[in-house]
């Protein structure tokens, strides 16, 4: 056969496939201009809005024309969850459905997706134009905001969510690029601390009194003394799979703005520096390589596919060290059955990342964005919406066991495994208005608040490094951290020659370009507040 | 003209017998391939994908411009060679070792057990690889410390990770060769046989001079198809068999992983569709290289 | 000539013996840490027979067995509906590709070849089956995309249509004034029966193990097929394993996933229905007798 008549062939199924996919994609553009179109009118309408915003009364009026026009518009919530659905999902909804009525005209659909669904689901759903009015994001907010998929809402969340800016007070800055709004966090625990999460029975064994520990130090001493009681166990597990043991250990000190590239949080942050050449990342691989030759690290820590959970439950693992925020003890508690104790001897920093990673954000395709934003504000701001969202109906799925105290608790004959609704703090929009659960500590919101007021404010708190300039260098250095992190963070390697390796690698997959990206970005950030 | 209307008419029942199949390549496979444009588009998702910048071979450029690049083309390359080359001798050898083996019982029992593998999900068999390398629970350890030999950290030495990997493919893979040299063999005329069994060979010279020659169109087209794929990894067996160790990388990275954690962070749909534009596009080209000497040498056996 | 035989039964036996207990080997670890208590594995490692035998995994299984029953029977639907409409599709396509005759032969040939090679990716085949077919939540969706017909197959069918089906006996066929479906079904066909067999029991394995389908098109857990749920109980422990500590406040999450040995334990349910219907395929793994008959 000759080649012309068959790169003919090629050539007619191409053009072929080039004719249908024109006409699909065709339509598909259609509905997505529609969409724009929605934007930009709802942009312009807004716009109007927040400029007789400023002439007070009309803007109730105005608020209510678009909010109560009669349209029962569907709003679709969509959130990760342990069950796609749960027993009393339809009775929540419509709890939540009678506190909307009286705000608006629309109803309100719960879109729970399983955990392990829910990354993938996410990024079809808002790739593919499906009508979603709230979409909760963990990880890829900023890569969302920069490829459009979600609104631009600063004007929107000015009048229709101006309650939530109020009580979310300096959080919701955490949740602008470059001074927009793309999303409003949920409450949840804004910094993080780090240190030892350990079985308090070998603490009582030993007789060891975990208040006088009080940095890293102290830490190995206790490590050492169990090793010599304890000389089969392993001491220390990783605290989450393919992490190592020790990443936590400099928590705090760095404003991280993409793996690898950081700024000091106790600096004015005009430094933006490699965070794997920096003393203190040597100082973690060196703890960590002396750490694992004394025999405190569990073997195979960077692949080991058993959780901590189950780990500290098979009980042969003194503990972890990781993150500590109020109610860690309880959580582990439930969690492996382990009673422990939490040692937190590292910093806390409020970064941007601390708060944006739990936000909610309204996604281009959605029909009726001042709805959304509405019921976002209902979310943060209303307690009726808090309680059922975090623990269902009252009566069915939680009562309440102290009303002076607000605390609630399960029914009689209900526990956590028969219970019809289950969900979490972080997912729930503002739980610090909810009751306390009667398993925490009754002052369990004012511990939160204050250990998320406790954070020493990153100097590039509200700032968001946008990473499309630099995708290549990122992809690159991505691969290196995953090649040398695991394995220094577990001390698998002499810590002087595989940290140089590691820089010299990151180096050469050109790290510097990012971190003059950062630079010029920060500088413009500066100059522009 | 009059000729070729009469010959569509009297192959009409042929045309109606290809239309379910190709109605159905037209939505799932043809009309989705207008997405291969995303590769050389800065998508935003507000303009729609249609509107969004062109930008030409941007996104392409992080599969170049990485000092990776050679590393995880080479292992890519490399694995696939060894994974075609392993699995055909095994399997061509499995399969011809089943139809020769005179017991029926034993030949079901074979053919159920090189199969099973090819049913587990590469999840599970990163578990199972894990029960026999893990350094503390691990069964192989387990042994060497019982017959007095030192242990091995099996998820740091990146030296055997070559023989696991290749194991391990050709251990969930082989069935699947076997099964269908298997059918090949089964469907060879039998009077082949009986008249060279009166000519006195021996089972071997069977084996070389009527089986296999028979079987090799079958061969040939495994074999292409293969090279189609060349560019492509089983990301679950360089990913989640290796537990993701970042000590192995070396040897275990490839086009694929290096992809997802590049774009773990990113999550950029221009830079994924790339990738895969990227691969699909040599293994056009090889696919056409080798249908074309296929066609030179033995054109009946050529694919199209 | 004959003591030759008996000495290659002997060596491909032996060969066959070794590869099985390789195969096997994994496989009964599978089975047998499924029955293992999951701190015993913890503190004393994998073993061929558990330290301490546990039914605590299949307990698991047990009291989660409605959602296990129901996913059962929609692997089974959806597994059997997709295989007979796939394997028809595929043998009638491979046909008109092995008539030697048939105009546009390699422009159809190169059609499906093309589709191994190229695809649109996820993101526009998603949005063509749910925005423009809806089948997003449907039963559907787990049988019509990517599973139903794929070129591998056809041209694994076409092949053996070509080399192993002789011309002569479709000739003959056609002599006697046969249509060109009859020809397929009553001449290729029976001759056919080990690849059909074959590409059945792939398209059927292929149904049976996937998990993609649900993964993007299925959110209603009423649709789960039992593939889906293993792997979502994986990809549940995955994800929260991995994310332990940003995912801070996951209540009980974590505690309440299945261990490892409960992961054993569904990927042994999830094989068994294949133990139990690969026999009945191996019934059509028979030599082409037939074939010398006719033509002799």
């Amino acid at each position: 056969m000759n080649r012309f008549k068959l790169l003919k062939q090629t050539a007619l199924v191409l053009s072929a496939t080039m004719l249908l996919a024109g006409c699909a994609s065709g339509s598909a553009e259609s509905s997505q201009t529609t969409a724009t179109e929605t934007q930009t009118s709802t942009k312009s309408g807004s716009g109007t809005e927040s400029s007789t915003e400023q002439s007070g009364s009309s803007t109730a009026q105005d608020q209510d024309a678009i909010l109560k026009d009669g349209q029962k518009d569907t709003l679709t919530v969509v959130f990760p969850g342990g069950s796609s659905s749960p027993a009393d999902l339809e009775a929540v909804e419509a709890g939540l459905q009678s506190v909307v009525d009286t705000v608006m005209d629309a109803t309100v659909k719960l879109n729970i997706l399983e955990w392990g669904v829910f990354s993938d689901q996410q990024k079809l759903m808002l790739s593919s134009g499906e009508d979603i009015a709230l979409m909760f994001t963990y990880d890829s907010s900023k890569n969302y905001a920069a490829s459009s998929q979600v609104l631009d809402i600063t004007d929107l969340v000015n009048t229709y969510a101006s309650d939530a800016l109020t009580t979310l007070g300096k959080y919701a800055e955490a949740c602008q690029i470059s001074g927009r709004y793309y999303g409003l966090p949920t409450f949840h625990e804004y910094t993080k601390d780090s240190g030892l999460v350990c079985r308090t029975d070998i603490l009582e064994a030993l007789g060891v009194d975990s208040s006088s520990i009080t940095s890293w130090d102290d830490i190995e001493a206790l490590l050492a003394k169990v090793k010599a009681a304890y000389p089969d166990m392993n001491i220390l597990a990783p605290v989450e799979l393919e992490a190592g043991v020790l990443p936590y250990y400099n928590e705090g000190l760095f404003d991280i703005l993409t793996d690898g590239v950081a700024v000091r949080v106790d600096g004015d942050g005009s430094e933006v520096v490699d965070y794997y050449d920096t003393d203190e990342f040597m100082e973690l691989a060196k703890v960590a390589y002396d750490w694992n030759q004394k025999g405190y690290f569990m073997p195979d820590a960077t692949t080991v596919t058993d959780t901590r959970q189950d780990l500290l439950a098979a009980g042969n693992t003194f503990g972890y060290v990781g993150q500590i925020h109020p109610g860690t003890a309880t959580q582990e508690l439930k969690n492996s059955g382990v009673a422990v104790t939490t040692i937190p001897v590292g910093h806390r920093a409020l970064t941007t990342g601390n708060v944006n990673f739990a936000q909610y954000m309204v996604p281009t395709s959605s029909s009726t964005p001042e709805k959304a934003v509405k019921l976002l504000d209902l979310m943060l701001t209303n307690a009726d919406v808090s309680n059922l969202l975090m623990y269902g109906v009252e009566g069915k799925d939680y009562v309440v066991k102290d009303a002076q105290t607000k605390v609630a608790g399960y029914p009689d004959g209900v526990d956590s495994s028969s219970v019809g609704w289950n969900n979490e703090t972080w997912l729930a929009g503002n739980g610090s208005l909810a009751y306390a659960w009667e398993s925490d500590p009754v002052d369990i919101w004012q511990q939160y608040q204050t250990f998320n007021d406790s954070a020493t404010v990153s100097p590039l708190y509200g700032f968001t490094f946008d990473t499309s300039n630099v995708k290549t260098e990122i992809t690159a250095i991505t691969n290196v951290i995953s090649k040398y992190k695991a394995v220094i963070c577990s001390g698998y390697s002499d810590p002087e020659s595989s940290v140089k390796q590691m820089v010299d690698e990151l180096n050469s997959a050109g790290i510097a370009n990012i971190i003059t990206e950062a630079q010029a970005q920060i500088s413009n950030w500066k100059a522009g507040n | 003209m009059r000729s070729k209307r009469k010959s569509i008419i009297k192959n009409l029942p042929v045309y109606l017998m290809i239309l379910p199949g190709f109605i159905y390549l037209l939505i799932n496979n043809y009309i989705p391939m207008a997405g291969l444009i995303i590769a050389f588009k800065d998508v935003n998702f507000a303009k729609g994908i249609l509107k969004s910048d062109w930008v030409g071979f941007k996104n392409f450029e992080y599969l170049f411009k990485t000092p990776d690049a050679f590393r995880i083309t080479r292992n890519t390359l490399l694995y696939n060679l060894a994974f075609i080359a392993v699995n055909l001798i095994i399997g061509v050898m499995f399969a011809v070792l089943l139809s020769e083996i005179h017991s029926k019982k034993a030949v079901k029992f074979y053919q159920t057990v090189v199969l099973l593998p090819y049913m587990i999900s590469m999840v599970i068999v990163s578990y199972l690889t894990y029960a026999f390398l893990s350094s503390n629970t691990g069964l192989i350890n387990g042994f060497l410390k019982t017959v007095g030999l030192p242990e091995v950290s099996w998820y740091t030495e990146q030296a055997y990770w070559p023989f696991i990997l290749i194991f391990v493919n050709c251990w969930k893979y082989v069935g699947y060769g076997t099964v269908v040299y298997l059918a090949s063999i089964l469907g060879i005329d039998r009077t082949l046989y009986e008249a060279a069994a009166v000519d006195g060979i021996t089972k071997m010279q069977e084996i070389f001079k009527i089986t296999i020659p028979l079987i090799k169109p079958t061969i040939i087209t495994m074999v292409l198809l293969s090279v189609g794929r060349i560019f492509y990894s089983d990301f679950g067996l360089f990913y989640q068999v290796p537990m993701n160790s970042g000590a192995l990388l070396n040897t275990t990275n490839t086009i694929d992983t290096y992809v997802y954690r590049g774009l773990i962070t990113l999550g950029d749909i221009g830079m994924a569709s790339a990738a895969g534009f990227y691969q699909s596009i040599v293994g056009f080209f090889l696919i056409l290289a080798a249908n074309a000497l296929t066609r030179r040498y033995s054109s009946e056996n050529a694919l199209f | 000539m004959l003591k030759q035989n008996h000495s290659f039964q002997i060596i491909a036996q032996g060969i066959m013996i070794v590869a099985s207990i390789l195969t096997l080997l994994p496989l009964l670890l599978l089975l047998m840490s499924s029955f293992a208590d999951n701190k015993s594995i913890l503190l004393y490692g994998y073993s061929l027979i558990p330290h301490q035998f546990s039914l605590e995994a299949y307990q698991y299984i047990w009291r989660e067995h409605m959602q296990i029953f129901r996913a059962y029977f929609i692997t089974i639907f959806v597994t059997v509906l997709g295989t007979s409409a796939g394997l028809a599709m595929s043998i009638l396509y491979a046909y008109a590709l092995s008539r030697p005759d048939f105009p546009g032969k390699r422009f159809f040939s190169f059609f499906i070849l093309f589709t191994m090679l190229f695809n649109g990716g996820l993101v526009p085949t998603y949005i063509m089956y749910t925005r423009y077919l809806h089948l997003k939540n449907t039963i559907f969706a787990l049988i019509i995309p990517s599973l139903l017909m794929n070129a591998f197959n056809v041209i694994l069918i076409r092949s053996y249509f070509q080399h192993n089906v002789p011309a002569s006996l479709i000739e003959a066929a056609r002599i006697d004034g046969a249509k060109e479906f009859r020809v397929l079904t009553q001449v290729v066909f029976p001759v056919s029966k080990p690849i059909i067999a074959t590409i059945g029991l792939f398209i059927g394995v292929g149904y049976w193990n996937d998990w993609l389908n649900g993964l993007y098109y299925v959110t209603d857990n009423r649709l789960y097929s039992i593939q889906q749920i293993l792997n979502n109980m994986l990809k549940n422990i995955e994800y929260l394993s991995k994310n332990a500590t940003s995912v801070a406040k996951s209540t009980s999450l974590a505690g309440q996933l299945p261990a490892a040995t409960v992961r054993m334990a569904i990927a042994v349910i999830a094989l068994l229905p294949i133990l139990i219907i690969y026999p009945i395929v191996q019934k059509y793994f028979v030599r082409g007798i037939a074939l010398g008959a006719v033509k002799g």
